[in-house]
């Protein structure tokens, strides 16, 4: 007889990790509030005070920078969401030919670092250095550049492109999941084809519909890629291009306080989203089939216009994806940027590929990148475990509140929590001396994948049978010997799934990585960011392509690996 | 022994709390074949949930052989690991990423009381020869069909040679024909084994194949405890006579100690003492004598056949009888005819009279 103390201590070992993931989750959250009411620099002694959010709310920058991030989010849903829709309509619902081959050109491009792509863009359509824009300009004879990217339409443009892949997940989801006699009672009582896509089919579609635009929102709200590599070099500033430049001005120091208060509004902003977005994704499971019957919907017939299907299909991957990829390399190959020509032709080599290497910047961003490649999936994989443990497997009281947190850093844009980590770490930097070092970025890099991490690990759980784990338990068995015999080897498959995922982000991370990184903490992505703004665009664009290649066997490993466990490629 | 006391579980769901086990008082005793039978949420399963520890009771004591398991007054709960039982589950929850071999073994290999390889060896080998599946032993679990994943869940149970064997449901997804021969299994083994088996199931067939006793529950309450001859022959209520099988209900008035008015007109009959005036007097359908001549003049009845049906080792008739239905079974297939005449007659020694 002894008392259930003696017995927990597996339990309590899991409970303590999903814990302390949890309270660096809301601590971070908490420090963004913090800084918002004070003045000067972090460990300066300061009264709390509401002066900076008098200060953002009388400015009229703010208004402007506002203004900015609502026409660059509108722009980015108006070209993400009715492309992820006709995708998703093509592969779900029609008899497209080739679907797989389909879904592969339509998702892998999102597995590539964005702001590689943005740089693209600004090679094909700059007014000045864009390659199709001269091209039309002579064509045309034209005085002027007659496209430009440099515009807020311009960059919501290219990151609505990007986007478009997510929104085509998202919704294919709710047409997979939605029950096919719903439209199928429309046809069968000879209702046209057309009217029941319109009066049956969208209609039940449109809560999936609008969760994706809400989804799509926080994401422009919280981009920085884009904004950062086409905008700010031309004075084109939203929320988080503005936050970056309070902390990294061209002159006067960081204001801390000031960018705490747009941090702080933007938590409370992406916070509130969730609600209309969660009330979306509720009512469009409501459509939902419950049985796990395999149920098909009949499927469309495309005809002739098959062709069109994969035409708009082909067209997308060509424009999203190899017309910025092939810029960048045209770009890579030529001592200054050029138009096509025969003479720069004759000037392109492979000089830069040889000599940009021997920086020893580069390399060691190269061993930090590797660094963190290994041990953020690792921490995220471990600390997600013990949070979906407990989420899903334990009884404990607050699992529900934890669950909550650990989701909290999918909505709110990551880089608060590197603001955030930032000021923390500045904070103690007498007593820990952790500043500018990579540790930080890694810190922050798994306290923010924790959320993605627990969304695999919590799904891949709960399929698991509860029976299982009991049936150790009764054979004495003790808690963390389960998890660790029992219940991760029936997850490997989401274990590996949720371990690569971060790899690669850690890989092609640049949001994070920019408000953190110091030269003793460089990854390649800032390093490719510091040639860029600094001017050395073509070794920008030679290490761009390396680092595409480089990554792209471990994108290919990664897409087989996820095809084959049917996971959702790009999860939300 | 296994004794329970006063036990209580509540489950808050989104409707409010139920009361999946309410007030339980059961002991069982060594070496019994003890049978929990029960709708599905009459609170079977949680019983023996919390006979295993995966369900923490917040009213009354479970003492296992004098030791307690669990006593919610003196905040004594002991954890499954510690309880030396086995359990057979619904689901088999045999871990599909192991071998035959690695399922039986594992608890033996990773529990409290772990033992050396040669030991385990024997004592899984041993395990397997119970449910003859020695020549599986390295076969991955999935590539086995139903039946012997069950005995694999099964081996695994008995494999940690426990006092207390637990079983929910366990023959539940097997087909027809299998489960009555794991069934038969089942109960060989625990005979040979001389092990005290808690078994949970909703199939009364199943409870009275293998009980020693049954524990008859209802709405988290058990209703009678008993063995399956006398539940099945002498039940106190009709809840519990209705649940082990069909029953013929006449509803009526007493007319004194030994009669009953009816439909079917006066029944001559045993009436229990105290009991009021509005009775139902139940016969099962295979007591009833059916004759074509008028037999006796004691509860014989004149009736008509409404429909036969014919099911091989019994055959089932529908009569009509002074306007009540009664329903008649046998083995001996009297061959009547739908429409025709003939006689029934309710034996005194077989009626039971119950309250209404």
């Amino acid at each position: 007889m002894k008392p259930v103390a003696a017995h927990v201590d597996g339990k309590f070992v899991l409970a303590g990790i999903a814990g302390l993931s949890a309270l660096a989750i809301l601590s971070l959250l908490a420090t963004i509030i913090w800084m918002s009411l004070r003045t000067g620099v972090p460990g300066q002694p300061s009264a709390y005070t509401f002066n900076n959010y008098t200060a953002l709310l009388t400015d009229p920058y703010s208004l402007r920078v506002l203004k900015t991030t609502l026409f660059f989010a509108a722009v980015t849903i108006g070209i993400s969401v009715p492309l992820g829709f006709i995708f998703a309509w093509l592969v779900e619902r029609t008899d497209l030919p080739h679907k797989a081959l389909a879904m592969s050109l339509l998702g892998i491009g999102i597995l590539f670092p964005t702001f590689l792509k943005a740089m693209g863009w600004v090679f094909l359509l700059h007014p000045r250095i864009g390659v199709i824009n001269v091209l039309l300009m002579r064509l045309l004879g034209l005085s002027a550049a007659p496209l430009n990217i440099a515009t807020v339409a311009g960059i919501g443009f290219v990151e609505g492109l990007t986007l478009a892949p997510l929104a085509y997940v998202m919704i294919s989801a709710a047409l997979r999941g939605m029950n096919p006699a719903l439209v199928e009672a429309s046809s069968i009582h000879g209702v046209s084809r057309w009217r029941t896509l319109v009066r049956v089919e969208l209609p039940l579609i449109w809560p999936a519909l609008v969760s994706a635009m809400i989804w799509m929102f926080t994401v422009a709200l919280a981009a920085f890629d884009v904004p950062g590599v086409i905008g700010m070099a031309n004075n084109i500033f939203t929320f988080s291009t503005a936050l970056y430049f309070m902390i990294n001005p061209n002159e006067g120091l960081p204001r801390y306080g000031l960018s705490g208060a747009y941090g702080a509004i933007m938590v409370v902003f992406s916070l509130l989203l969730m609600l209309p977005y969660f009330a979306a994704l509720r009512q469009s499971h409501r459509y939902q089939i419950i049985s796990g019957k395999s149920y098909r919907a009949s499927l469309i017939e495309l005809g002739r216009w098959r062709a069109a299907g994969w035409a708009l299909i082909t067209a997308y991957f060509f424009i999203a994806f190899v017309l910025p990829l092939v810029a960048i390399f045209w770009v890579s190959l030529l001592p200054f940027v050029q138009m096509p020509s025969s003479a720069a032709l004759a000037g392109a080599s492979f000089e830069r590929y040889g000599a940009a290497f021997f920086d020893s910047t580069l390399v060691s961003a190269g061993w930090n990148t590797l660094l963190l490649m290994i041990a953020v999936p690792t921490i995220v994989v471990a600390a997600s475990t013990a949070i979906s443990w407990v989420v899903t497997r334990s009884r404990m009281h607050g699992r529900i509140v934890l669950d909550a947190v650990a989701f909290l850093p999918h909505p709110v844009p990551h880089l608060l929590f590197a603001l955030a980590i930032a000021y923390f770490a500045l904070l103690i930097s007498d007593i820990v001396p952790l500043y500018g070092s990579i540790y930080v970025l890694m810190a922050v890099y798994a306290i923010c994948w924790i959320s993605f991490g627990t969304r695999v690990l919590n799904n891949s759980m709960i399929q698991v049978h509860r029976e299982l784990e009991e049936a150790a338990e009764v054979g004495g068995v003790p808690t963390l010997r389960i998890v660790r015999k029992v219940i991760m080897p029936l997850i490997r498959p989401g274990l590996v799934y949720a371990w690569i995922w971060t790899s690669l982000s850690a890989y092609r991370e640049l949001t994070m990585a920019v408000f953190l990184a110091s030269p003793r903490s460089q990854v390649l992505s800032t390093y490719i960011w510091g040639q860029w703004h600094g001017g050395g665009l073509g070794d920008a664009a030679a290490i761009a392509i390396v680092m595409m290649a480089v990554m792209s066997p471990l994108v290919a490993f990664f897409w087989i690996f996820a095809r084959r466990q049917q996971q959702v490629v790009s999860p939300v | 022994m296994i004794e329970i006391r006063g036990l209580g579980k509540t489950f808050t769901t989104s409707d409010g709390a139920v009361r999946a086990v309410d007030g339980v008082d059961l002991v069982v005793n060594d070496k019994e074949f003890f049978v929990l039978l029960g709708l599905s949420g009459s609170g079977k399963t949680t019983l023996l949930r919390c006979a295993a520890g995966l369900e923490r009771p917040e009213a009354g004591e479970i003492v296992f052989g004098g030791r307690i398991m669990s006593s919610a007054a003196r905040g004594i709960f002991v954890p499954p690991e510690d309880r030396a039982v086995g359990m057979v589950f619904q689901s088999y929850a045999v871990w599909p990423h192991m071998t035959v071999f690695d399922n039986v073994g594992f608890p033996l290999a990773n529990g409290k009381k772990r033992m050396a390889r040669a030991r385990l060896r024997e004592r899984v080998m041993n395990a397997l020869e119970l449910v003859q599946l020695s020549g599986y032993a390295d076969r991955p679990v999935p590539f086995l069909s139903g039946g012997q994943q069950q005995r694999v869940a099964l081996a695994r149970a008995l494999a940690v040679e426990p006092q207390v064997l637990l079983m929910d449901e366990p023959l539940s997804n097997l087909d027809a024909r299998l489960r009555e021969e794991v069934r038969d299994e089942i109960r060989m083994l625990a005979t040979k084994l001389g092990i005290t088996v808690l078994y949970v199931t909703h199939d009364q067939v199943e409870a009275m194949a293998l009980a020693d006793r049954i524990a008859v529950m209802s709405a988290g309450k058990i209703l009678e405890v008993g063995a399956p001859e006398a539940l099945y022959h002498f039940p106190h209520s009709r809840a519990v006579a209705e649940f082990l099988g069909a029953m013929n209900a006449f509803a009526g008035v007493v007319a004194d100690s030994r009669s009953v008015r009816t439909a079917l007109g006066i029944v001559q009959c045993a009436v229990p003492e105290g009991i009021g005036k509005e009775v139902i007097v139940a016969i099962r359908p295979e007591d009833l004598v059916v004759s074509r001549e008028v037999n006796g003049a004691v509860n014989a009845f004149a009736a008509e056949v409404e429909s036969r049906l014919f099911l091989g080792d019994v055959t089932v008739y529908h009569l009509a009888a002074g306007g009540a239905k009664v329903r008649f079974k046998t083995t001996a297939d009297p061959g009547f005819a739908p429409g025709g005449k003939i006689y029934l007659k309710l034996p005194p020694a077989k009626l039971r009279v119950f309250p209404k």
